[in-house]
Formats: structure tokens, C-alpha cells, sequence
């Protein structure tokens, strides 16, 4: 009886907490975003709008997936997760600690103000801990998962964690849909071979694609979840059309406008597709060449969209701060050896 | 005649005597040196043996400091710059790292002799079908963590401070790699209440050393040895140029038995080197792998 109120109560403050915290999804149309984005490359922080500016040095190296911004009604704050120390750091506007807290993880990633926390151990599988970061720089959990999961890829919403990774013996790749309260749903499974699933968060829904791990060639599909009364519903796989196939899928994906743009090999340079899927269809309509490689997308400033460009076989040191002019149709690099 | 039977029996009494009136150790000293050894590794470490110093007269405290990597006596993180080049590309390879690392228990960076470049005391084995390369902090490398065997990525690689790869100098056969890399996920797998950390039992009971083939207790370079062994290899050198003289755990060894033999040097002596050659070949160094005959060296980075 006591687990069951206990269960009622949990249940009840979740509920309330997802309504108060609505995550939209992350899709996006050009021009109607005006905030600048932030990118994060070893230690260093940009700010990236018509310009770059860097913003400062961290204590130590972040992941770009574990760094995120608090906008309040006035001004906006930092969070990044330090993977030496183990703590989740808030910081203001020039790196400056503010709040620092204990988060004993093994990878952290940072959706607006919502945490998704992996075990540090592996103990029959990572335990995926949700976070919610309160205004007065607290945290409180959420809900917890165990899974056989090496996390590849995930999306946060208002209503629980698509997550996506490959099992433990590298034989498979699942796709779990976990909602707090609740055993986390398997909506796909498919055999791993050198890749990595990455998730591209779109209106109606996500799409799951391979990244492979070495530039070979390799199977093609993308996965399409629809979203529907807040909860993704098992897949649909969509037919690639098109006569000049890529050789693989190489680096993460995005989306906005309606397209899918989805980095490849070519069998000489990594370029970026844009992808339009209409009902179980998707139509390569356009290749961008000199896509050097995306492996972080940020998201929209007015018209050009920004991602981290890196390829680790072609220099493992190269980083680039880059752009696809929605207007001139060109990417546009900047690039950083360390 | 019967005199001199007579003076040798005395003289036989008298050296009987003589050894059981050997000098009995400090009434405390087990458990005021199990004090230290439970303090090792955490902020209290310091404090433990300087109160061991002052009661017996010891030196464990210049010791400890003067094998502590530079950094770490000024304080955390590092700020060099990641080691980019460090190759993720072979299956199989294997990592290790020296000099100041928070991520890594020092009581290991102390235990370990440091003989060599690098003074490394870390290790690990890269999974190469968990390495993702548009995502560098994916848990790809096989190595102990805080419960026992666990994973470490690419990026907590890349910011290590002296950090050597090395590869198999054999013709790898990547199906009993494959098996070899899965029977040591199986230890990383464990829940924390099957397994253990350390080199020793009960933590760190030095008397207790954890053999290499014992699968309860764990630490990283013994992980790296295990994923070999299942394959068939043993790269465990043994190599007798790693000098254990420059480990904290000799520090501790001679301290422990020169205040418990403090009337005889030559009983110190003895027992600590028994003591030493004993746990040589109980336990798997990170300097022991890197002159394993089938391991060669294809990176190095030295920074401190």
C-alpha cells in the first residue's frame, strides 16, 4: 500500500513537472530564430551569430552534447558537466562558477533544462538517470532506466528520452522510447555492424539513421518514428530514392525547413544531403559538397544554420566551426587546430 | 670432553634464549599501520602517516610527496592540450597513461613503481567496434573504474598527460580477439556487489595481494592483462628493470618492517624483498605490459 501512494506521488509530481516544463521539439525554420547559438570544442566556448566570439576556456575539456544554456526572463546562464571532477557545473555568462553539483556519470547530456545522466559503472547494464535543473539551481531526478545500452545518440521531450545505442556484444542497435514512471519501450532492433545510430529530431517525428564507423560501404536505411500524442510509436522504414547513392551515412544529421540533411561519404569526401520524405519516400534533392564533416549540430541563427565540423581520419586535430547558408546554398568554414 | 658438552649445551641454551628474547614489536603497530592503509587514496592519507612518522620515527610523508606527480601537489585538472593524434585503430591496442590524472585512484598512481618516461600506472584496452568517431566520448576502452572492471572513451583518453598506445607485435586473430574482448566485458559487467577495486584485499591490506588470476578483485592493468590471457597471451613481463624500490607500496613495505625488525637491518631487508618478489608475480604493472615482448609502442606522449 505504502508503494503504491508512493508510486501515486511520484507519478503526480512528474506529471506536474512535464506539464510545467514543456521541451519543444527542436525543429526549426530558418529566419525565425535570432538567439545566438553556442558551440563548445575541447575547452573552448563560442558564441556563434553573424560572427564568432569566443567566449572563454573551460577548467577542463566538454563535450558539446553535455553543454547547455538556462535562458531566464532576463538574462541566460551556462551548464556543462566537468567529466574529470564529476559535477555539474552552472556558470554566468563569462564561465564564472556559480552552483557546482555532484554527478557521478559516465556521459551527460544536456537538453535546455533537462539532464540525461549515464551511470559511471555498468552493472547488467548503464543505469540512465533523468534530471530535471530547477531555478534555484537544484536538481531534482526524475526517473532512472537500466539498459543494455551503449548510447550512441538521444532526444529529450517533454514526455520521457528516445534513446538510441548498441548492445554490449556490438551485435545490435536498439531504439528505446522511456517515459518516467514507466519500463522503457523497445521500438527497434536492428543488427549493429561498425555503426553508430543518430537521431534527427524533426515536426512530426524522429528519424534513425547508421553512422558508420569507418568510411565504407554501408547500408543506407533511415528509420522514421512518428511522434504522436507525445509518445514515439514504432518505425517506419522509408525507401531512399535516388540513382547516385552516398556509400554510408558518416556524422550526425538535422533537421529544419521541412529537410532532412544528413552528412555521407561519397567514396571521396564527406558531403551533406538534403533529404525531403514524402509518406514512406525519402528524396535526396540535394548534395552539398565540402561538408568536411558534422559532428555536432547547434541549430539556427537567421539563415544559416551552424554545426561543429570535425573528421577524425582525415586529422584527428581539425575542428571547424561551420555554416550552411540557407540563402547562398554554400558551406562556409572556420577552422581551429589544437 | 664432558666440559666442553657442558659449555655447549649452555652455549645452545643460551642462543635458544637468545631467540625468543628477540625484541617484540610496537604493541600497536598492525593496527596503527592499518590506519594508514585504510587512509590511503583519500584526504585523509597525509594526516595518517604523519601521525604513523611521529610514533615511529618514519618517513612515509617525504615519500609520498615525492612521488606524487608534480600537478596533483598544486591541484586538479590538467592544462595541457588533448593529445588529438593519439590513434584509435586498432582493436585490441592498448592504452597507458602516467602523470596527473583525477580520474585515475591514487592509490594506484602511488602503488605502482615509476621507473620509466611517463611514469605510467594506468591502462586500458581499446573495443574498437565502440569506438565512434563523430562521437569521441562514447565508452569504447575496457579498464577498472570505481566499482571493479568498467569502460573509459576516446576523449578521457585524449587528456591524458603522458599516455603510450601500444599494439600487438603478433598476426591478430580478430575472432579470439572478439571472444577475449567479450570475456572481459563480462567483468565489466558485474554489478559493484560481485566484484571489487584494488590491488589488494580488503581494499588495501598489502599483505593480502590480489593474484592476476583471482576474478573478484580488479584493477585496470590487470583488466588489459585478463583480455590477453583469454586470447592466449600473457603480457605480463615480469621484467625485472621495473623497479619496485620506487613504489609507494615499497615506501610502506620497509616502513612497516623497519619499525616491526627495528633491531635487525638484515631481517628488514629479507622480508621486504621476499615481500616484493612476491607480489612482482602476483600482480600486473602498467610498466610490466609496456615491456611485454608482444606489445610494441606506436604513440607516446610526455608531458610531465
Amino acid at each position: 500500500m505504502k508503494k503504491l501512494l508512493q508510486l501515486v506521488l511520484f507519478l503526480i509530481i512528474a506529471a506536474n513537472f512535464l506539464s510545467k516544463n514543456t521541451l519543444p521539439c527542436s525543429a526549426q525554420t530558418a529566419s525565425e530564430q535570432s538567439k545566438p547559438v553556442y558551440a563548445v570544442i575541447q575547452n573552448k566556448l563560442f558564441e556563434l551569430s553573424e560572427t564568432i566570439r569566443p567566449v572563454g576556456v573551460f577548467p577542463c575539456a566538454v563535450n558539446q552534447r553535455a553543454f547547455g544554456v538556462l535562458y531566464t526572463a532576463h538574462s541566460s546562464q551556462f551548464l556543462y558537466w566537468d567529466s574529470g571532477k564529476l559535477k555539474l557545473i552552472v556558470t554566468d555568462q563569462k564561465l564564472r562558477p556559480i552552483k557546482e553539483l555532484a554527478m557521478l556519470a559516465s556521459s551527460v547530456w544536456i537538453h535546455a533544462n533537462m539532464i540525461l545522466a549515464v551511470s559511471r559503472n555498468w552493472e547488467n547494464g548503464f543505469t540512465f538517470s533523468l534530471y530535471n535543473f530547477q531555478n534555484n539551481n537544484s536538481l531534482s531526478e526524475l526517473a532512472s532506466w537500466k539498459l543494455d545500452l551503449f548510447i550512441s545518440d538521444c532526444i529529450v521531450t517533454a514526455h520521457g528520452v528516445l534513446l538510441a545505442g548498441g548492445s554490449k556484444d556490438d551485435r545490435f542497435n536498439y531504439v528505446y522510447w522511456c517515459v518516467p514512471g514507466k519500463t522503457p519501450q523497445l521500438l527497434a532492433k536492428t543488427t549493429k555492424e561498425k555503426s553508430f545510430l543518430k537521431i534527427i529530431n524533426a515536426d512530426t517525428g524522429a528519424y534513425v539513421y547508421e553512422s558508420a564507423q569507418t568510411k565504407t560501404t554501408h547500408r543506407l536505411d533511415i528509420l522514421f518514428f512518428p511522434y504522436e500524442k507525445n509518445t514515439y510509436k514504432p518505425p517506419i522504414t522509408l525507401t531512399l530514392k535516388q540513382s547516385n547513392l552516398p556509400a554510408c551515412w558518416y556524422g550526425s544529421g538535422f533537421y529544419f525547413d521541412n529537410n532532412l540533411y544528413v552528412p555521407a561519404y561519397n567514396g571521396k569526401e564527406i558531403v551533406l544531403t538534403r533529404i525531403q520524405h514524402k509518406k514512406t519516400e525519402l528524396e535526396i534533392v540535394k548534395i552539398y559538397d565540402n561538408a568536411y564533416g558534422v559532428y555536432s549540430p547547434l541549430g539556427l541563427y537567421k539563415n544559416k544554420y551552424w554545426f561543429v565540423g570535425y573528421d577524425y581520419y582525415s586529422n584527428p586535430a581539425k575542428w571547424s566551426l561551420s555554416y550552411l547558408n540557407v540563402d547562398t546554398k554554400l558551406i562556409v568554414h572556420n577552422f581551429f587546430e589544437f | 670432553m664432558k666440559h666442553v658438552a657442558g659449555m655447549l649445551i649452555v652455549l645452545l641454551i643460551f642462543a635458544g634464549c637468545a631467540v625468543n628474547q628477540e625484541p617484540t614489536p610496537p604493541e600497536n603497530l598492525d593496527a596503527d599501520f592499518a590506519k594508514v592503509l585504510e587512509a590511503l587514496g583519500t584526504e585523509n592519507a597525509l594526516s595518517a602517516m604523519e601521525a604513523f612518522d611521529e610514533k615511529y620515527g618514519t618517513t612515509l610523508v617525504q615519500e609520498y610527496l615525492n612521488q606524487q606527480p608534480a600537478q596533483s601537489k598544486i591541484g586538479s585538472g590538467s592544462s595541457y592540450p588533448p593529445l588529438s593524434n593519439m590513434p584509435f585503430n586498432r582493436d585490441g591496442a592498448v592504452y597507458l597513461s602516467g602523470g596527473t590524472d583525477g580520474m585515475v585512484s591514487s592509490v594506484i598512481s602511488w602503488v605502482a613503481p615509476k621507473n620509466f618516461p611517463g611514469g605510467y600506472y594506468h591502462g586500458a584496452v581499446l573495443d574498437l567496434d565502440k569506438f565512434d568517431p563523430n562521437n569521441l566520448s562514447a565508452p569504447a576502452l575496457e579498464t577498472a573504474v570505481a566499482k571493479g572492471a568498467g569502460w573509459e572513451s576516446a576523449q578521457d583518453w585524449m587528456q591524458k598527460v603522458n599516455a603510450a598506445v601500444l599494439v600487438p607485435t603478433f598476426s591478430v586473430n580478430q575472432q579470439k580477439l572478439n571472444v577475449a574482448q567479450q570475456a572481459a566485458a563480462y567483468y565489466c559487467d558485474l554489478p559493484g556487489d560481485q566484484q571489487k577495486y584494488g590491488f589488494f584485499k580488503n581494499y588495501v591490506d598489502i599483505f593480502n595481494v590480489v593474484t592476476k588470476e583471482d576474478t573478484y578483485w580488479w584493477y585496470c592493468t590487470k583488466v588489459v592483462w585478463y583480455m590477453y590471457k583469454y586470447y592466449g597471451i600473457d603480457i605480463d613481463s615480469n621484467d625485472t628493470r621495473v623497479d619496485f624500490t620506487t613504489s609507494g607500496l615499497y615506501s610502506l613495505v620497509k616502513a612497516y618492517y623497519n619499525v616491526r625488525y627495528f633491531f635487525n637491518s638484515s631481517k628488514v631487508n629479507a622480508a621486504v624483498n621476499a615481500y616484493i618478489n612476491d607480489t612482482r608475480g602476483k600482480i600486473v604493472m602498467a610498466e610490466e605490459i609496456m615491456l611485454s615482448p608482444y606489445l610494441t609502442k606506436v604513440f607516446e606522449a610526455i608531458r610531465e
